[in-house]
């Protein structure tokens, strides 16, 4: 039978043993889920202060006393009429540790630890409220380019607000953009960019496709601006977004062309930059189904020097540890590889995984970021010479969008076929004047050529049939599902600017010959000063929220290796079960959770006697 | 009914992001790329010793050499003007061991 005067006798045992340091057993952070924010995000309190409301009032003093005693209290206060005890507890004890072991006291209300509390870490960007990947409020992304889970579910996020009051800075370290180009005037990125004018690189990196010193996005390409202003864009400056660093050095390597296509040897040489212009980590948005033992060597390299490489693992939808995607499936330890989340922590429904390949997931659709400049689309209803089998075709059955197909009937008929004998071409004649310090058009093409025919795109400066006296810029057959991009800015910024598409055929038809059908049709340009965002998706998206913790983690602890960030930001997230078995990790990266993401004890040895 | 068997969802993809998935293919009927995408004539020559480059040049010439220039250490660009295959240029480059290897030039996309 249990003492009346110490009903929780058994308690007393337990508290010395807290008092006595071995609170460790409270070190885990509990997962965060939906709507399920723990109190443990705002971890700092006042060492040794335990504050106390006991049940019954006026408090009896046997109650207090005995509480006080089992917990060892050094000194003990009153504060006001609220009946809240402040209690200063013996050195070493942990008031985390006792508030949990005495949560069910029948004599007490509640007890916790003296909680810090601090302004919450809100940027005032403008757009801030849309970059549901930082703060999920469960809010609804207007004009969404995806659309499943939208609203998704508040909680789902980075929880970059509580890692922000710990560190938004990361100009330690300078993060590499492989990409297509950085419109470094943009004005959520201008001050964030690297500067490298002291080692000869005036406009911040180098571009590999024209070879030359300026990585300006020449032919409109929004990707790499996109990716660097999740990356980096300029935090609480009143306007556009933020990136998950709110100060960054970005360094801008262009390897990918207008059409956001490049190869191993602007790649290879791209890492050499990065390498030897000390970048620490480097954001890779690409992927490529070819095994290369030079861009692997690469990687390699970039790991001796301590490099953090984090990669998308593509958007096929397909599992690469069954069909690799590279980089994603090089076995190098430096390489984080990136699954896209939707806004309720599904994996995207594009996105590739891997249970072997693919390290974590991160938010990845309707991801809102600076581009390098305004963008008009064309649905092909006005304006277009329309030559032979060419029409314009509303979204139907086998379209979800306004295109420009041949046959005519491409949307409506999966059996259709076009002309033999056919020369037949659609073109359209733009004014490009307008100033622009880069211009390019980009479209998505479908297209099912049987052998013999062929499908052709072409511009010219001049305006007219574009085929005339002109080399066309892609001639192709087969099937293919693609985009495909151009820059105009060097032969034709013009008022007269024809671009078109041609398909030829022979007299013998086959049973593929279903055709061509082209959408999201845009001319893209990119202006300095640029103030222009819109929604993307893809793991591209989600690989730079991973790439700018990687920075935070490594500005926050400045002596970490690169596997100690990897450990950081791949260990520390949140369980998340669309990504169990799909990932290496299954886990959902957490901002907050990897600043604080206790290492192992590396470097102990024990002597065995 | 004849079927066109693009992925749906990676044309969504597309058309939301502007950027590349990577073609799906109907049965049997692409183009013989589907081990990757890679520029057409050029491979990455890797050489253990750069010393051997002159020598490594040399046995592609029959081929044309339309480029030939270094990308990084121990890494050059062959650009042919007769490309035989990789099969072929490898057969070729067998002779030596200061070649460690021979590969497309791999063409990679936005994702």
């Amino acid at each position: 039978m249990s003492d009346p005067r110490f009903p929780n006798r058994w308690k007393y045992g337990v508290a010395m043993a807290l008092l006595l340091g071995s609170a460790a057993i409270f070190a885990a952070t509990p997962l965060r889920g939906a709507a399920t924010q723990t109190p443990t995000a705002g971890i700092d309190f006042v060492p040794g202060e335990l504050l106390v409301k006991f049940r019954y009032a006026p408090e009896t003093v046997s109650a207090a006393s005995e509480f006080l005693a089992e917990v060892g209290a050094r000194a003990h206060k009153r504060l006001g009429r609220s009946g809240i005890h402040r209690i200063e507890l013996p050195a070493g004890s942990d008031p985390r540790a006792l508030a949990q072991l005495y949560a069910a006291d029948p004599r007490i209300e509640y007890a916790e630890p003296n909680y810090i509390y601090r302004a919450t870490a809100t940027p005032n960007d403008t757009d801030y409220g849309n970059l549901w990947g930082l703060k999920n409020i469960g809010q609804f992304i207007a004009s969404p380019v995806y659309a499943t889970n939208n609203p998704g579910i508040a909680g789902y996020d980075m929880n970059a607000e509580e890692a922000w009051d710990l560190q938004r800075d990361c100009r330690g370290v300078v993060v590499a953009v492989i990409d297509t180009g950085i419109n470094y005037t943009h004005q959520d990125l201008a001050a964030n960019m690297w500067d490298g004018s002291g080692a000869g690189y005036p406009n911040h990196g180098w571009d590999f496709v024209d070879g030359d010193n300026d990585p300006f996005p020449s032919g409109g390409n929004h990707h790499g601006t996109h990716v660097a202003g999740t990356i980096g864009a300029v935090g609480n400056n009143g306007s556009g977004i933020t990136g998950v660093c709110w100060q960054a050095r970005l360094m801008s390597l262009r390897v990918l062309d207008a059409g956001g296509a490049g190869t191993t040897v602007e790649i290879v040489q791209a890492l050499d930059f990065a390498i030897q212009q000390g970048a620490r980590v480097v954001n890779m948005s690409l992927g490529g189904s070819g095994a290369s033992l030079a861009l692997s060597d690469k990687i390699a390299e970039a790991r001796a020097a301590g490099i953090v490489v984090v990669v998308a693992a593509g958007n096929s939808g397909s599992d690469n540890d069954a069909s690799p995607s590279y980089p994603c499936a090089y076995p190098h330890d430096n390489i984080i590889c990136v699954a896209a989340l939707d806004q309720a922590y599904d994996l995207a429904n594009f996105s590739n995984y891997g249970a072997a390949s693919v390290d974590v997931g991160a938010p990845g659709t309707n991801i809102k970021s600076s581009v390098a400049g305004p963008s008009t689309g064309d649905d092909f209803t006005s304006g277009w010479s329309l030559g032979g089998g060419w029409a314009q075709s509303n979204p139907g059955t086998y379209c979800l969008s306004s295109s420009l197909v041949n046959p005519g009937d491409f949307c409506t008929n999966p059996s259709a076929t076009y002309a033999n004998n056919a020369d037949e071409v659609a073109y359209k004649t733009f004014d490009l004047s307008a100033s622009a310090r880069g211009i390019g058009f980009s479209l998505v093409h479908e297209y099912y050529v049987g052998g013999g025919d062929s499908y052709s795109i072409a511009i010219k400066p001049s305006g007219g049939d574009p085929f005339v006296g002109t080399t066309p810029l892609l001639t192709t057959s087969g099937v293919s599902l693609s985009s495909f991009g151009y820059d105009l800015s060097t032969n034709c910024q013009t008022a007269t600017c024809s671009i078109g598409f041609r398909l030829q055929s022979d007299a013998s038809g086959s049973a593929s010959d279903y055709g061509v059908r082209i959408f999201n049709f845009q001319i893209n340009t990119a202006v300095d000063n640029a103030s222009s965002y819109t929604l993307f998706n893809g793991t591209s998206m989600a690989t730079p929220h991973v790439a700018g913790l990687a920075a935070l983690v490594w500005s926050y602890n400045p002596g970490y290796s690169y596997r100690d960030v990897i450990r950081s930001v791949v260990n520390s997230g949140d369980i998340v079960s669309s990504l169990s078995g799909f990932t290496t990790s299954g886990r959902a990266v957490d901002a907050y959770q990897a600043l604080i993401h206790l290492q192992p004890p590396s470097g102990v040895t024990a002597v065995v006697r | 009914m004849a079927a066109r068997l693009l992925h749906w969802c990676s044309i969504l993809a597309i058309a939301a992001a502007l950027s590349a998935c990577p073609v799906v293919q109907e049965k049997g009927s692409l183009q013989g790329d589907d081990v990757g995408e890679r520029a057409a004539g050029e491979y990455l020559i890797g050489l253990t010793d750069e010393a051997a480059e002159e020598r490594a040049k040399s046995r592609f010439a029959p081929y044309g050499i339309g480029e030939w220039r270094r990308v990084s250490e121990g890494i050059y660009l062959l650009r042919l003007e007769r490309d035989p295959g990789i099969e072929a240029l490898q057969r070729t480059a067998g002779g030596t061991d200061r070649v460690r290897y021979i590969e497309p030039n791999r063409l990679y996309r936005a994702q």
